[in-house]
């Protein structure tokens, strides 16, 4: 896990329009609190804030905060974002010790192409992090799974995840991660139908127990007539006769 | 067209679009996201157009998350009507939009693919829109 110094100052005035002055400067704006220590307001560098926090490590850095003279291993929690910049407008840091265990949430990266998907089917990712407990220095930068042998229909779950010493998972194991679903639309390929020489379709002759053709009989127009129909037929030349005797 | 199943109350007041998203601001279910840049009313038929728009790129690869819901009714008076008499009846829906909403999700397909379909979905909108990803941990 990558550790990062980062200096920050006290901060004396508090609330909005202070706050929007910091920011307009330069600064961001935080508080720094944690195992016994008052909450204490504190601001940022924009610039050094942002290079802290994107090391390989990313929000789980481990960041050596200096304020005043006085040095604290922290880690940056709580972070509020702009809604359309995305910039940070405020941030906590946690004093942490490391020999205590904290929670973290950990990336998971996907790696390789699924069976499932090259055979059509779509990869769709549950989760793309999860919540762990370990020693600070103990925090993988992100969790890789291998999916390559997904196939459609296929889902991994937490317990899938692979055993790393000192990580406790804190999602129950059951937990979908990712699956391989069926698309909603399949290509379907329509039946071949054999020609004859003159190019129209050869109708399957239908066979009885001895293996002999059924004879069917064909109306005036040259189509079969189906059983129920001539059935049909039959019982209207009936009543006719019927009706006319 | 997507619409309540049942109101409290038939007709609303059209009500103010100050500030910016409360919540929803972050790409949250997808890979990417179409953000809102300017605060508005998306209609529940903008809604469907550009879902849609979406769909028909992508074809059969990827899934489409709609993080908006048209649930205020919007009122209008017959034409050539005279002022007065009331309020008018409830035509349609609208999704309040204000900037920073995320509004709908993408997942599945690779970026450029997404990019396009997410600006064939921008293009029926009354609103002008960015492109978002998820923000990595």
């Amino acid at each position: 896990m990558d550790q990062v110094s980062l200096s920050a100052e006290h901060r004396q005035e508090s609330g909005t329009r202070p706050s929007r002055r910091l920011r307009a400067a330069g600064s961001v704006p935080g508080v720094l609190y944690g195992r016994g220590l008052d909450s204490t307001p504190l601001m940022v560098d924009r610039r050094e804030l942002y290079s802290a926090l994107h090391t390989e490590a990313g929000t789980n850095a481990l960041i050596d905060l200096e304020v005043g003279g006085d040095k604290y291993l922290t880690v940056a929690r709580e972070l509020q974002r702009h809604p359309v910049r995305g910039d940070i407008i405020h941030l906590d840091f946690i004093r942490i010790v490391l020999d205590e265990k904290i929670t973290a949430e950990v990336g998971i990266e996907y790696m390789g192409e699924p069976e499932g998907a090259k055979e059509g089917g779509i990869l769709e990712t549950i989760r793309t992090s999860v919540p762990i407990s370990a020693f600070p220095t103990d925090i993988p930068a992100s969790i890789q799974l291998d999916i390559s042998a997904l196939e459609v229909g296929m889902t991994l779950s937490a317990a899938d995840l692979p055993v790393i010493e000192g990580v406790e998972y804190l999602v129950d194991s059951e937990a979908p991660l990712v699956n391989v679903i069926i698309p909603r639309i399949l290509e379907v390929e329509a039946p071949e139908v054999e020609l004859d020489e003159e190019g129209l379709p050869i109708v399957p002759v239908e066979l009885d127990e001895d293996g002999v053709p059924i004879e069917v009989e064909l109306d005036e127009d040259g189509k079969p007539i189906v059983a129920e129909e001539a059935a049909t037929s039959e019982e209207e030349q009936d009543s006719s006769s019927d009706s006319s005797s | 067209m997507l619409m309540p199943k049942r109101v409290k109350w038939r007709k609303q007041h059209r009500g103010h679009m100050r500030g910016m998203a409360k919540g929803g601001t972050a790409v949250s279910f997808g890979d990417f996201g179409l953000q809102s840049m300017e605060p508005g009313w998306i209609t529940s038929r903008q809604i469907e157009a550009a879902r849609v728009a979406m769909t028909r790129h992508i074809k059969r690869g990827g899934k489409v998350w709609i993080t908006i819901f048209p649930d205020k009714p919007v009122t209008q008076k017959p034409a050539e009507t005279r002022m007065g008499s009331g309020k008018g009846n409830p035509e349609f829906w609208v999704s309040v939009v204000k900037p920073g909403r995320v509004m709908f999700e993408l997942s599945g397909v690779d970026e450029p693919l997404a990019r396009e379909a997410m600006r064939l979905a921008a293009n029926k909108l009354p609103v002008r829109c960015k492109f978002v990803k998820r923000e990595e941990l």
